[in-house]
């Protein structure tokens, strides 16, 4: 399996957010990848045999798939939210320049 | 054998390897029907609901997978307790199966969670919700507002997305995600043949879209485009 971030491009922008470290961005497509395959083998693939997964799997897998899924995307999204900071501050007052 | 846990459908012909581990611990092995091959295994246990069965069940897809040009996912948990109903339950269901299996056949499964770069507005606005009265009525509907736009958007982009893309795919499917989640999750049907072509679309698409994020995962079997 491949996984890869393609791309993360800043707009134009006077002075550049500071790079996530190497470590976070890999921490970052580890947890995508996660949420990826468990949204995948949970919630998609054939059903066969209908509400007999219920029975079988239980509560907890509904526990288990949240938990990784907001896992994931809460750290998407506050990195996300880090660069937008980032570049608020980074930006000259208007009228400036 | 007190029940048949099922893993994935590939065409008949094709068959687990003699050592391929499941997920309670026994072997994979397979029902060979005369139009398809079941993978499956067959145990007196219930699988665990933790990460590692998850793990342990996409890793007997991926077996299939790579040993076939067509398989078909089987959604976790699916149980039957013998296999006569089994195979009364897919003969039902043929026309269905052996069409889908004709569309994943020499595909893979490309995901992309397409993110803004800026999503701040959209989370402060989230934030600054109020507690009581008109002001939260107004927040609730500003809110729907934004939704309706969201689900607009992506439709807008994944229309975009399929006709850029164009031969490279065979099929797409698009989930708006939840305010604070990314907007949206794709995936791609790829033929193997077009991988190239797929990535350069995708190149393509980002560079017109420097607002968006695009996180690529895969290739994964065909989970998305399993009926």
């Amino acid at each position: 399996m491949v996984e890869r971030n393609r791309r993360t491009r800043p707009p134009s922008l006077a002075k550049p957010p500071p790079a996530p470290s190497r470590t976070a961005e890999a921490l970052q497509m580890d947890d995508l990848v996660l949420s990826e395959l468990v949204s995948r083998v949970l919630d998609r693939g054939v059903m066969v045999a209908g509400d007999v997964t219920i029975s079988v799997a239980g509560i907890d897998l509904v526990h288990l798939a949240l938990r990784i899924r907001l896992s994931s995307t809460e750290t998407l999204h506050r990195d996300a939210l880090d660069r937008g900071r980032a570049r608020g501050a980074d930006a000259p007052p208007e009228g400036s320049g | 054998v007190s029940g048949i846990y099922l893993y994935c459908f590939t065409p008949p012909g094709t068959v687990p390897g003699a050592d391929l581990a499941g997920v309670c611990a026994g072997l994979v092995t397979h029902l060979a029907l005369p139009w398809l091959t079941v993978w499956l295994e067959e145990t007196d246990d219930v699988p665990r609901a933790d990460l590692e069965t998850i793990r342990r069940h996409d890793a007997v897809v991926r077996a299939a997978w790579a040993a076939t040009p067509a398989c078909l996912p089987v959604r976790f948990g699916q149980w039957f307790a013998e296999a006569g109903a089994l195979e009364k339950t897919l003969t039902e269901r043929r026309m269905e199966l052996e069409r889908a299996l004709t569309t994943v056949a020499d595909a893979g499964e490309h995901g992309i969670r397409i993110t803004e770069t800026d999503p701040t507005t959209e989370a402060e606005a989230e934030r600054a919700r109020p507690s009581t009265g008109r002001a939260y009525l107004e927040w609730l509907q500003a809110r729907m507002r934004r939704d309706d736009a969201r689900a607009r958007r992506v439709a807008a982009l994944g229309e975009e997305l399929e006709a850029s893309l164009g031969p490279a795919i065979r099929a797409q499917r698009l989930d708006v995600l939840p305010a604070g989640q990314g907007l949206a999750s794709v995936a791609h049907l790829v033929p193997i043949e077009r991988a190239e072509a797929y990535a350069e679309g995708i190149r393509a698409f980002g560079a017109r879209h420097p607002e968006l994020g695009l996180l690529e995962t895969g290739p994964w079997p065909p989970y998305s485009f399993a009926p």
